[in-house]
C-alpha cells in the first residue's frame, strides 16, 4: 500500500541552516530577549523547548537552548523556525563601558543554528480521506507551486531567518554583521 | 542532485594590511544581490583572541537561470589576526581593520537541479546525450556570463582592498 510520502509533493519547504559560531565576551539576556522581541514584533508564537544544562569539566557548563516559533499564515500555510544555542565553557566577567559603567556579560563559546520549515496544511484539513491527500498533492505541485517557491518560502527565508540571523550577529557584536535586507522597508 | 559543472575553481585572492572588513562582507553580499542571487549563508564563525580576531566566512548564493540550469557560488573568506588599528585620513583620524585576508571563490552550473532527468538510466543517458550535443552552445553563453560575474567580483574586492594602487613595469617601454 502506498503511504502519503510516496505520492504528496511539497508537503513542506525548507530554508538552508544558517550556523553562527561565535568565541568572546556576549550578552546572553539581551541576546535572549531579542530573539523573543523579534518573533512576538512577527506575530509568532514562541516556544522554548528544551534547556539542558551539564557540567562536563571545569571549565563552565555547556548550555543547550532549544526555541520554536510558529506562526500560521493562513488556514493552509504555516512558518516554523526553529532556533538551537548550545554555549560553552560560560562564565561571568565583569566589563567596563565606555561611559565607565560596570557590567557583568557572558565569556564563553556559542553555537547557534537557525532554519526555518514552511509547512502546508498544518491541520491536517485536506488529509481525511486518500482522494484529499491526492487533491492536495495536486494543489501543492501545480496551483500554489510558484506561490509556495516565490512567496511563502521566500519571504520566511530573507524577512525571517536571515533578518533573525543578522539581529543576532548585531546583538553579538561580529564584525560580519551584514545582511542587506536587513533595514529594507516593506509593504508586508 | 543534478549534474555539477566547476566553471571558476578556487579563485584566490590574499592580501595583508588595512581595509575595512565588514566593508568588504556587504559589498560581496550587496554584489551578489544587485545580481539577483539567492543568498545563503553557509559559515559565520568568530573568534576573539589575544592576537586579534579570527572570522570565517562563507556563503554559497545561486540563481535560477532556466528550470534547467542554476548558477552557483561558493565565496570563503578567512580573516586572521584581525585588529582595530589608527590612521590619518585628510587630516582626520579613523579606526580601520587590519589583518589578513584569504578570499577563495569557485563558481558552478548545476545541470537538471529537480533531479527531474536522474529517475532512470536511460533518462540519464538522454540528459547527457542532449548536455554535450543539443545544449551545447547555451550552456557555454550562460558559463561565459559566469565566469564574466566572478571576474567581475573579483576585479571589484581588489579594488576594495585596494590592491592596484601602485604598477610596476615589467617589460620594457616601446620606443
Amino acid at each position: 500500500m502506498k503511504k502519503p510520502e510516496d505520492f504528496l509533493h511539497n508537503p513542506e519547504n525548507a530554508t538552508p541552516t544558517v550556523y553562527i559560531q561565535y568565541k568572546g565576551i556576549f550578552d546572553m539576556q539581551d541576546l535572549y530577549e531579542s530573539i523573543a522581541d523579534f518573533f512576538s514584533t512577527k506575530k509568532f508564537k514562541f516556544y522554548e523547548k528544551q534547556q539542558r544544562y551539564r557540567k562536563p569539566g571545569p571549565f563552565g557548563p555547556e548550555i543547550l537552548h532549544q526555541f520554536e516559533a510558529k506562526r500560521d499564515l493562513d488556514d493552509y500555510y504555516r512558518w516554523n523556525v526553529n532556533i538551537n544555542i548550545e554555549t560553552f565553557d560560560m562564565h561571568e566577567v565583569e566589563v567596563v563601558g565606555k561611559d565607565g559603567s560596570r557590567k557583568k556579560l557572558m565569556k564563553g563559546r556559542a553555537w547557534i543554528q537557525l532554519w526555518g520549515v514552511a509547512q502546508m496544511d498544518p491541520h491536517e484539513a485536506w488529509s481525511k480521506t486518500a482522494l484529499m491527500m491526492h487533491l492536495k498533492s495536486f494543489f501543492n505541485k501545480y496551483v500554489v507551486r510558484k506561490k509556495i517557491e516565490g512567496v511563502i518560502w521566500d519571504e520566511l527565508h530573507y524577512n525571517i531567518v536571515l533578518k533573525l540571523h543578522a539581529l543576532i550577529k548585531e546583538r553579538l557584536k561580529m564584525t560580519s554583521e551584514v545582511y542587506e535586507h536587513r533595514h529594507f522597508s516593506r509593504t508586508h | 542532485m543534478g549534474h555539477m559543472k566547476i566553471v571558476v575553481d578556487h579563485d584566490k585572492i590574499e592580501y595583508n594590511g588595512p581595509f575595512d572588513a565588514n566593508g568588504l562582507l556587504r559589498m560581496i553580499s550587496q554584489f551578489m544581490f544587485e545580481r539577483g542571487f539567492d543568498f545563503r549563508q553557509d559559515k559565520d564563525f568568530e573568534i576573539n583572541s589575544s592576537v586579534g580576531k579570527s572570522i570565517e566566512w562563507q556563503v554559497s548564493p545561486w540563481k535560477r537561470i532556466t528550470d534547467y540550469i542554476r548558477y552557483f557560488f561558493k565565496i570563503r573568506v578567512l580573516i586572521t589576526d584581525l585588529v582595530k588599528i589608527d590612521i590619518t585620513v585628510g587630516g582626520k583620524k579613523r579606526k580601520v581593520d587590519k589583518g589578513k585576508v584569504t578570499i577563495t571563490m569557485d563558481a558552478f552550473m548545476e545541470y537538471d537541479y529537480e533531479s527531474y532527468w536522474e529517475d532512470r538510466p536511460l533518462l540519464h543517458f538522454i540528459r547527457t546525450i542532449y548536455d554535450y550535443f543539443v545544449f551545447k552552445p547555451y550552456s557555454e553563453k550562460f558559463e561565459h556570463v559566469l565566469v564574466h560575474d566572478a571576474n567581475t567580483l573579483h576585479d571589484n574586492i581588489e579594488k576594495f582592498l585596494n590592491m592596484n594602487r601602485s604598477y610596476k613595469v615589467i617589460s620594457k617601454t616601446p620606443p
